[in-house]
């Protein structure tokens, strides 16, 4: 395993804490916005993830800009994936709700975000295969892949078990399935992990 | 472009982990670098030369297109 690089420690040291914050406020205090009247209020708590968003948006913009050039590359290359895909896909929904083929409201607009991180990752993974690497440019920081799962399998299952007052049987039990594939996903990794390592092992000796 | 990084660094017994300390990139564009998959900017292959005390054109040389 390579050694993390301090761009990429740097990245993970900022990511993480406000990418958990905003888990937490989705989490625990948007479900509150029902019960608050004042108008100010409702309006700062309805706005407050994207705070934590504009964290996690600076960290990656700083590691963008600290990367090398191949990595800049390949961020370039996953971003105009993203874009192209995305805009596609809200210009195809935009089309088909403006001749009223189908209904779409305008929380819709909460998932462009998420989309567009998934996209990227996928592009990038894409774009860093092709430089003939197996690893993706944003997690190639020395932490396993079943190391990452597991963890973000506990942080969601600690999000419901903490909110399991004020979430609804629907929510608890997507985050509860969420948790389970991941620590499964994360468990089947790191016991596949744990065999090649056996066998690297064996044949050195 | 081929290249002769993967020569040089081995006759210094470097891993592509020390060579991309040395140049300040990642493992993994030392490798697209060695494989032939990605040709470095000009900034970074004059680094690559000094590095190697070498000309540029003795380490990278034009390939078939």
């Amino acid at each position: 395993m390579s050694k993390p690089r301090s761009i990429h420690r740097r990245y993970q040291r900022e990511f993480w804490p406000a990418m958990l914050l905003y888990i937490a406020i989705m989490f625990l205090l948007w479900p509150l916005l029902p019960r608050v009247h004042n108008e100010l209020l409702k309006i700062a708590l309805t706005l407050l993830p994207v705070l934590p968003v504009l964290f996690v948006v600076r960290a990656k913009v700083r590691l963008v800009l600290s990367s090398d050039e191949l990595e800049q590359r390949i961020h370039l290359i996953g971003l105009a994936v993203a874009a192209t895909v995305v805009s596609t896909l809200s210009l195809v929904g935009g089309f088909l709700a403006a001749a009223d083929v189908i209904q779409l409201d305008g929380t819709i607009l909460v998932w462009v975000w998420p989309a567009l991180v998934l996209v990227y990752a996928a592009g990038r993974g894409w774009a860093s295969r092709r430089y003939g690497s197996s690893s993706d440019v944003l997690c190639n920081n020395g932490v396993t892949r079943y190391r990452r799962l597991l963890v973000v399998a506990m942080v969601i299952a600690a999000v419901a078990g903490l909110g399991r007052h004020q979430m609804s049987d629907y929510q608890l039990g997507m985050l509860y399935g969420m948790s389970a594939v991941l620590g499964v996903w994360g468990l089947v990794l790191a016991i596949l992990h744990w065999r090649k390592q056996q066998r690297d092992d064996h044949e050195a000796s | 472009m081929n290249n002769h990084v993967r020569e040089l660094r081995t006759e210094q017994n470097w891993s592509q982990a020390d060579l991309a300390e040395r140049l300040d990139v990642s493992r993994q564009t030392i490798n697209a670098i060695e494989t032939g998959k990605y040709d470095p900017s000009l900034p970074l292959a004059f680094k690559i030369a000094a590095l190697f005390g070498r000309s540029i054109e003795s380490i990278f040389v034009p390939g078939e297109e």
